[in-house]
């Protein structure tokens, strides 16, 4: 497998897309980078209604959590191009298992599982400076580039139930000025290994933060607050108060990814 | 870079709050050329885009790559463009690498 970084695939094997054409204006995809014990604290249980594979992939779709109860199986394995694959209710009696009804993943590439990749912890809010973490390495304009930083989100917000997920490249000032984002917004967040991301609810990275360090880690944090279930489907205490950020801030190996270092802006 | 690898997107949009609902903080990869993009379930929903260097993409507001469009051109860049004004979505686009077009690489088959 190809795009590791500790081990981690840091390119998604699939996407869960919740609510194919229901209606216009909607973007509800998950990426889905190894097994997933719990979709529900990962804000995507039982919205599935679509996946997109890529070659080498397999998946397996499981109606509860801890991968019980088999429903289907998608297997692009052999593929040489995207498999795309609606999960459709049977006509003319449906039975409720297909679509909307899955709580867990497993995921193969060229027959292996690719497990235990995902760690589910809870993060609490802080107020005033938050912790700086000592670089590992240091980044340039340069640096950026030969890592192809650009081309790997570092981190994913995650807006519950199943109603979206954005890929984070560099630390962003303003959500709302970002992407128009004003009303709900995160439940949980992805880091990827590498990475450290801080949520601020004030613009320009002020105010209360949540700091979710995965910089020297060797799996993908499941950062959650209490807008969502725990793996024993319990609610969350000791999280933070979701929907409530307004920037965030990006760092590689301890270094902040600024946006202008490896992004242009333009208004066309 | 990685067109060749088509596990790896020259192009990602993002959505934004539909009409104050809330139901936005959306993103999506794109892959390559899409005479619909509905099939994957992105439904008018491109605000806002990400292109890596190298890239071009032209998104359309018609299937079949009809309709008005709107292109960001990266081919000669060195740094992502951030196109942060309102795409108005799209419901096709064409995708570029270096010039040339990467057609369509989806399949309900895998092959």
């Amino acid at each position: 497998m190809s795009f590791l970084y500790n081990n981690v695939p840091i390119m998604p094997g699939a996407y869960l897309v919740n609510g194919l054409s229901s209606s216009n204006n909607e973007l509800w995809q998950l990426p889905i980078f190894g097994s997933v014990r719990n979709l529900t604290s990962m804000g995507f249980g039982n919205v599935d209604n679509f996946y997109y594979i890529m070659p080498g992939y397999k998946i397996e779709l499981y109606r509860n959590s801890e991968y019980n109860a088999l429903s289907q199986t998608i297997d692009n394995t052999d593929g040489t191009k995207i498999m795309y694959k609606q999960i459709v209710t049977p006509s003319p009696n449906p039975t409720g298992i297909f679509g909307d009804d899955c709580n867990s993943i497993k995921m193969f590439y060229e027959g292996v599982e690719i497990a235990n990749k995902y760690t589910y912890t809870i993060y609490g809010q802080s107020s005033g400076t938050p912790p700086a973490t000592t670089p590992i390495t240091t980044l340039t304009s340069g640096s950026h580039k030969l890592l192809n930083l650009s081309l790997f989100p570092g981190a994913y917000l995650i807006n519950s139930p199943g109603v979206g997920c954005m890929a984070i490249f560099f630390s962003i000032t303003s959500l709302n000025t970002f992407i128009d984002q004003s009303g709900d917004r995160e439940d949980c967040v992805l880091v990827m290994p590498g990475y450290k991301l801080i949520l601020y609810s004030g613009n320009n990275h002020t105010g209360t933060y949540v700091a979710i360090n995965n910089t020297e880690g060797t799996t993908i944090i499941v950062g959650l607050s209490t807008g969502v279930r725990d793996l024993s489907d319990n609610v969350i205490t000791g999280g933070w108060t979701p929907n409530n950020i307004l920037s965030c801030k990006l760092f590689f190996n301890g270094n902040e990814v600024i946006q202008t270092d490896i992004a242009v802006t333009q208004t066309s | 870079m990685f067109h060749q690898n088509i596990r790896v997107p020259g192009v990602y949009i993002f959505n934004d709050n539909v009409s104050g609902t809330g139901n936005g903080m959306q993103s999506a990869p794109i892959f390559c050329t899409m005479s619909d993009m509905s099939i994957l379930g992105m439904n008018q929903s491109s605000e806002r885009a990400v292109v890596f260097p190298k890239y071009k993409v032209i998104f359309y507001a018609n299937t079949n790559f009809g309709g008005t469009t709107r292109t960001i051109d990266n081919k000669d860049g060195t740094k992502c463009i951030y196109e942060n004004n309102a795409l108005n979505g799209a419901l096709s686009c064409a995708v570029y690498y270096g010039g040339v077009e990467i057609p369509n690489i989806f399949s309900t088959t895998g092959t």
